[in-house]
C-alpha cells in the first residue's frame, strides 16, 4: 500500500511539472517570454549535460570522464549528429581507461 | 531559427510525421535501454518487486526522479520522496514553457497526453524539429512512443532478470546520457550568444551540482543562463547603438 501510495505520488507530482506550463501559457506569449524561450533548451540541456564529466568513479582513470565528453563535445560540434558523439565518446573513455588515464 | 517562426496554428501532422518522430528518437533508445535495465536492477536491490518497478516506470515515466526515490527509498518517507520528485522535475516546467506555445490550438486532452508522455529525450528531438519547422505534434507524439516503448520493458526485464551490474560507472555506461544530449545540444549552438548561454550553463550547473542537494542546480542553471542571452541580445542592440 505504501508502496502504490509512492509511485502514485511520484506519478502526480511528474505530470504537474510537464503538464503546468503546456496547460497555462495562452494564445499570444509576450514577445520577451519568446525571445527568453530561445534560450531555453540550449542552457537546459548544457545544464543537464556538464555534471557528468565531475563523477570519478572508482577504478577508472581521473580524466577519463571529462575528456571522453570533451571528444563527444568536439564530435557533436562538427557533426551535429546523435550517433558521432555516442560512439567516439564511448571508445575514447574505453582507449583512456585501458591507460588507468 | 527565430522565435517568430511559432505558427499561429499548432500543426497536428501525419502518419509520416509520427514516423519521422520515432525515427528521430531511435538512435537514443539503446541508452534508455541501458538505463532501464540498471533502474530495474537497482529497484530489486532495493526492494521492490517487478512488478512493483515496472509500474513505476510506466505511470512515473522520469528515469532521474526514479532513480533518486530508489536511492532514498528505504531511509526517506513517502513525502519526502513525492517532494524530492517534484524538485527533480522541475526542468520539465522548463521545457513546457519553451514547448507550449507550438502545442497551441491543439485539444486539451492531446496537450494533457503529450505533457504526460514528454521525456527529456523525446523533448529534445522534438523541439529541434519545432525550431527546424519539421515539428508536429504528430512528430512529438512518436518521438515520445519511442521512449514509452522502450523504458517501462527495460525496466521489467532488469528487474526480472536481477543481475547486479558492479559499477556502471566504471564502463562508462552513465556516459550514456551525456553523450547522446551533446549531439541534441548542438543543434542549439547556432550563434555566439547561444554558444555563451550553454557554456554559461554548463559552468553554472557543475558548480551548483557541487553546491546543491537533488537536481536543483539543472533548473537553476538554465534558469539563470537562459536570462543571460536575453541581456546578451540588449547588450548586443546597446552595442550597435552606440
Amino acid at each position: 500500500m505504501e508502496t502504490a501510495l509512492r509511485i502514485a505520488g511520484m506519478a502526480l507530482a511528474t505530470f504537474f511539472t510537464r503538464y503546468a506550463m503546456i496547460a497555462l501559457v495562452g494564445r499570444e506569449p509576450p514577445v520577451l517570454f519568446r525571445r527568453w524561450l530561445r534560450y531555453v533548451p540550449v542552457a537546459l540541456l548544457a545544464a543537464l549535460i556538464a555534471p557528468a564529466a565531475l563523477v570519478s568513479p572508482a577504478g577508472a582513470g581521473v580524466h577519463g570522464r571529462w575528456l571522453a565528453l570533451s571528444v563527444g563535445a568536439l564530435l557533436a560540434w562538427r557533426t551535429r549528429q546523435v550517433l558521432p558523439p555516442l560512439v567516439g565518446g564511448l571508445v575514447a573513455f574505453w582507449i583512456l581507461c585501458a591507460f588507468r588515464i | 531559427m527565430a522565435a517568430e517562426e511559432i505558427p499561429e496554428q499548432a500543426r497536428r501532422g501525419t502518419l509520416a510525421d509520427f514516423r519521422r518522430g520515432l525515427i528521430a528518437i531511435a538512435p537514443l533508445l539503446p541508452g534508455v535501454a541501458i538505463f532501464g535495465l540498471l533502474y530495474g536492477v537497482m529497484a530489486r536491490q532495493v526492494g521492490l518487486s517487478p512488478w512493483e518497478a515496472w509500474a513505476m516506470s510506466l505511470i512515473v515515466h522520469a528515469g532521474s526522479a526514479q532513480f533518486t526515490a530508489l536511492g532514498m527509498w528505504a531511509s526517506a518517507g513517502t513525502w519526502a520522496i513525492v517532494l524530492t520528485t517534484l524538485a527533480i522535475n522541475l526542468r520539465h516546467l522548463l521545457m513546457g514553457a519553451s514547448i507550449a506555445p507550438y502545442l497551441l490550438g491543439l485539444r486539451q486532452r492531446w496537450r494533457a497526453l503529450l505533457a504526460l508522455w514528454m521525456a527529456d529525450e523525446s523533448y529534445a528531438v522534438s523541439i529541434v524539429a519545432y525550431r527546424q519547422g519539421t515539428g508536429s505534434a504528430a512528430y512529438f507524439l512518436g518521438a515520445n512512443a519511442g521512449i514509452y516503448l522502450v523504458w517501462p520493458v527495460s525496466g521489467l526485464v532488469g528487474a526480472l532478470v536481477g543481475m547486479t551490474v558492479p559499477d556502471p560507472t566504471r564502463y562508462g555506461l552513465d556516459l550514456v546520457f551525456p553523450l547522446t544530449f551533446l549531439g541534441l545540444l548542438m543543434a542549439f549552438v547556432e550563434d555566439r550568444k547561444t554558444a555563451a548561454v550553454a557554456m554559461t550553463a554548463g559552468l553554472l550547473a557543475m558548480v551548483g551540482s557541487r553546491v546543491l542537494a537533488g537536481q536543483w542546480h539543472v533548473l537553476i542553471a538554465g534558469l539563470l543562463a537562459s536570462l543571460g542571452g536575453i541581456a546578451l541580445e540588449e547588450m548586443e542592440r546597446a552595442w550597435r547603438q552606440h
